[in-house]
């Protein structure tokens, strides 16, 4: 429960109450926004304020990925912090992918000591509960995500005999979304043996309800030219690659459950494989809306990220030095266009609605590191946060519009540079200072 | 060795600190361990044959730099710019090996020369304010580039930041406050570290249009001043205002502008705009309209080619030559003075059409080289991408070519070179070092070494993108917050993340 109420009288004390401490947490960050300065004192305007307030959507988050390029533990305390400004409460990391390997295993260690950048870009165990423990405090969930089966050419520094397709060149677009490919072998047990041991490890350093096992872009081509997976097949006339993928899921969803967390999964796991994903694996929607109308109406909770609207690292071209093109979501996506989307947009059915539990704006780190998270997040995810706490209407139902609503994001994204992160600007100074004077 | 000058005594004494405060392993080298070297570095011995610490357009900034296998290097130059360009490439030369550091790839000769000798940065403080530490910033990460140029747009509608001793009232009004303004101690702070980095400081004082900031203290002298809500018809971005042209006052005001700020900035050059002019502005301004009536031979042409004239001959007045944006020479009836420098910018057909005027032209067509392209549109009402999206990858600013589709010699001679633009709309102090860095590079490589190799081939971008990376790198090790090109593995893995 995040809700709370905010009493300020004109003169006297003040009070906050909430159900829970994290429903005053978000009551504080309210509070903190109330106060001004004034001269050199502080002041609260507009008493007596009476707000009761409570979020819309219960899951309203970042995908953060520190896989393509590193980001600092003191990176991610900066932006749990940035996030608690906001009210978001969900960190989802997207820990590992094919470039890095950055996280510590106990049970493989070769994969954090050949896969990680190096010794300084690796997150050991402390490192991960320092950071649990500091979003805890901002009221925000970690959600870890091991992808899987794709999206894991890094498994071959230590594990090279359960991979396919192992970094192809010239041709790695054949086997993969982006270079360098690589998928679990799925016609090899071991395979899932080393994932269901990594669930093992990271259900138990994690705490969190939900687990996300990945399984976005799984290639074919990766397996179906596979010398040992095309022996595998010839040996087993009844199976295929769908069929080998379905049971790849089932298998490692089913280890999961045993450890009693529910599953979060990419969105191909129900629309592109035979696999049936359980009644509680929560469904992250990224390719497209229509999507969310099929989890919800087979019954499935979502989360959306959908990528036109919610992918904050596209707009930044081509990152393959031999293309002078764009990246394949661009345009930039701006803060106007972010606020625009409704990710219940073509839902209709109540019960339905009930079944989106939120968003998850992403930046994925091809493009992206330390030197410009805080730009590339802010003040654009603020804008999906208000969407998510407070809903598209106002309590008069009238669909909020950007231009109303810009004048209050100026004064966040301000507040926010002032509290030490690096928002980029929106507009000239002269057009926030002059509400209304830069509109088309 | 040789000539001294305060210059060069500072660039060295620069150089010494971040040669020895470096240590530096390009990512292509994480894996390298520590080389066993075969000679000693006996220091680097400068030598410059030119007495003078001049600074201006044509200045000679050639080097020859010589590092032996053992024993001593020799930097020798004709200026002290020369020198400070081959005292960057020689900090480019030393690594991190082990604890100390090395020099690879010795006997090492190097003759070097630029290509083009206008290597710049427009710089917007109007729309934003940066501070002044900000701008030394970019101007170390210039030097780091051999960027010799930065074209300073210090005012334009939306604030006027600069201090005027003329007119007071222009910074006091028109300024985002007392804490957003460049006083003459600022600005000549900037000339002087500019200086030091063989940087020339040319400002532009953008008129007659985009000069609503003038309008807050002198409304009397504007025309179409904030139209609201509909500011379209009357100017390219919101926060309309042009500098009244039927007027003598405003003629006069311009004046007393140029004369001052050509005192305040040394360089040769003066930038005096003349972009975006809008004639709905004056057609429908109602003093305008009498006075047209009063003077039925004259037309709003007439009177925005007598302001160029007067303008621009006030300039010249003061011994200096001008820099105008192409719409002077290309949409208006006025003919700038011959040694006036055109800047092109509305698409690649418009260097051509410069050089074939016969005039000097610099290239900043905004389809490649503007670096604030790309983050959508920024009107509050509007879910639509900003006018010259997409975004411009350091790939399609190297592969511009300035000197594309001019083919007489004598009209390439009168290509100056280029400058990346960045306006300042959605940018300030904040996200400013990646959305200059490492794109810049990608000119400043085009415009320092040209398009082709040493055997006449056209670099591609493939080839290039291992150094870029391994400068992005050094110069985020040097406290500027380049942006990354890619996940840190295709820098270490050269060719495995190309298409």
């Amino acid at each position: 429960d995040e809700s709370y109420t905010i009493d300020v009288p004109v003169s006297g004390k003040a009070t906050l109450k909430a159900k829970t401490p994290y429903g005053a947490i978000r009551g504080l960050e309210t509070f903190s926004q109330l106060v001004s300065a004034n001269g050199y004192a502080k002041v609260i305007t507009n008493t007596p304020i009476q707000i009761k307030d409570a979020p819309v959507y219960p899951h309203r988050g970042l995908v953060i990925d520190t896989a393509r390029n590193f980001l600092s533990v003191k990176t991610i305390y900066r932006i749990l912090d940035s996030m608690s400004y906001n009210k978001l409460n969900v960190f989802h990391w997207h820990v590992i992918d094919s470039q890095s390997w950055p996280i510590e295993s106990k049970t493989f260690p070769d994969l954090h000591l050949k896969g990680a950048y190096s010794k300084e870009q690796t997150y050991l165990y402390d490192d991960v509960k320092n950071v649990i423990a500091y979003a805890k405090d901002r009221g925000i969930r970690v959600i870890p995500e091991i992808d899987v089966p794709g999206h894991t050419y890094i498994v071959s520094l230590a594990k090279p005999e359960i991979m396919s397709c192992v970094n192809k060149q010239p041709n790695w677009d054949r086997y993969a979304a982006e270079p360098p490919s690589g998928q679990l072998n799925i016609a090899k047990p071991e395979s899932i043996d080393f994932t269901n041991k990594l669930i093992d490890e990271y259900t138990k350093l994690f705490p969190d309800q939900v687990f996300h096992l990945g399984g976005d872009e799984v290639n074919r081509n990766c397996w179906n030219e596979d010398p040992d997976v095309k022996a595998y097949l010839a040996a087993h006339p009844g199976e295929d690659v769908e069929s080998l993928l379905a049971n790849y899921y089932t298998k490692v969803h089913d280890h999961l459950e045993t450890t009693g967390k529910d599953g979060f999964s990419w969105e191909e796991t129900l629309v592109h494989s035979k696999y049936v994903p359980k009644n509680n694996t929560i469904i992250q929607v990224w390719i497209d809306q229509a999507a969310v109308k099929t989890a919800v109406e087979k019954g499935y909770r979502v989360v959306s990220s959908h990528h036109d609207y919610l992918y904050l690292d596209c707009g930044h071209g081509a990152w393959l030095p031999n293309n002078d093109g764009n990246s394949w979501c661009d345009p930039f996506k701006t803060w106007m266009h972010v606020y625009n989307y409704d990710p219940a947009a073509n839902i209709t059915n109540p019960a339905q609605r009930k079944l989106i539990l939120g968003t998850e704006a992403a930046i994925w780190a091809e493009q992206t590191d330390e030197t410009v998270i805080d730009i590339r997040l802010w003040p654009r995810a603020a804008a999906v946060a208000e969407t998510t706490w407070s809903g598209k209407t106002d309590s008069t139902g009238h669909v909020r519009k950007t231009e109303e609503v810009a004048s209050r994001l100026h004064e966040q994204r301000f507040r926010m540079v002032g509290r030490g992160i690096s928002a980029e600007p929106m507009q000239p100074l002269w057009c926030a200072r002059n509400p209304g004077s830069c509109n088309l | 060795d040789g000539s001294s000058t305060p210059v060069l005594r500072s660039a060295i004494q620069r150089y010494s600190d971040i040669i020895n405060r470096e240590h530096f392993t390009a990512p292509v080298n994480y894996k390298q361990g520590v080389l066993r070297t075969s000679g000693t570095f006996r220091g680097l011995k400068v030598a410059v044959s030119s007495a003078t610490d001049d600074l201006q357009f044509g200045v000679d900034e050639s080097y020859e730099l010589s590092i032996p296998v053992d024993g001593e290097a020799t930097l020798t130059a004709k200026t002290p710019y020369g020198a400070l360009h081959g005292l960057e490439t020689f900090s480019q030369l030393v690594s991190a090996n082990g604890q100390g550091r090395a020099i690879q790839n010795t006997p090492i000769h190097i003759r070097d020369a630029p290509a083009f000798p206008h290597r710049g940065i427009l710089f917007d403080t109007a729309r934003n304010y940066f501070p002044v530490r900000a701008i030394l910033r970019t101007l170390d990460a210039m030097s780091y580039n051999k960027m010799n140029v930065f074209h300073w747009h210090i005012v334009d509608s939306h604030s006027w930041p600069i201090q005027s001793k003329t007119h007071p009232e222009l910074q006091a009004k028109g300024s985002y406050g007392p804490e957003w303004q460049y006083s003459y101690q600022d600005v000549q702070r900037v000339i002087q570290h500019a200086k030091e980095r063989g940087i020339r400081v040319i400002p532009e004082f953008d008129v007659p249009g985009h000069t609503m900031a003038i309008g807050y203290s002198h409304p009397e002298l504007m025309s179409c001043m904030n139209v609201l809500p509909d500011w379209t018809p009357y100017a390219a971005d919101p926060g309309s205002g042009q500098l009244n042209i039927a007027k003598n006052e405003s003629i006069a005001l311009t004046k007393d502008i140029v004369g001052e700020y050509a005192q305040l900035f040394p360089d040769h050059f003066f930038h005096l705009g003349g972009d975006e002019v809008n004639r709905n502005c004056w057609k429908d301004d109602a003093y305008v309209q009498e006075y047209l009536k009063q003077h039925p031979r004259e037309d709003i042409e007439s009177l925005l080619a007598r302001f160029y004239s007067e303008v621009h001959g006030h300039l010249q007045k003061q011994g200096k030559a001008a820099f105008s944006w192409e719409e002077t020479l290309f949409h208006s009836t006025y003919t700038p003075p011959k040694d006036t420098v055109i800047q092109t910018w509305i698409d690649e057909t418009s260097i051509p059409k410069a050089v074939a005027r016969g005039y000097r032209s610099i290239a900043s067509p905004s389809n490649a080289y503007y670096l604030d392209c790309g983050e959508g549109g920024w009107y509050s009402n509007s879910d639509d991408d900003s006018w010259c999206d997409p975004f411009k990858t350091w790939m399609h600013i190297y592969n511009f070519d300035p000197l594309a589709n001019v083919t007489d010699v004598e009209q390439q001679k009168l290509v100056l070179g280029g400058e990346v633009c960045v306006w300042t709309p959605q940018t300030d102090e904040h996200r400013v070092d990646p959305k200059i860095w490492p794109r810049a590079c990608a000119l400043a490589e085009t415009a320092w070494s040209g398009k082709k190799d040493a055997n006449g081939r056209v670099r591609t971008t493939g080839e290039v993108a291992s150094r870029l990376h391994e400068q992005r790198f050094r110069m985020v090790g040097r406290g500027i917050n380049a942006e990354p090109m890619q996940p840190l593995w295709c820098a270490r893995n050269p060719g495995a993340c190309n298409l």
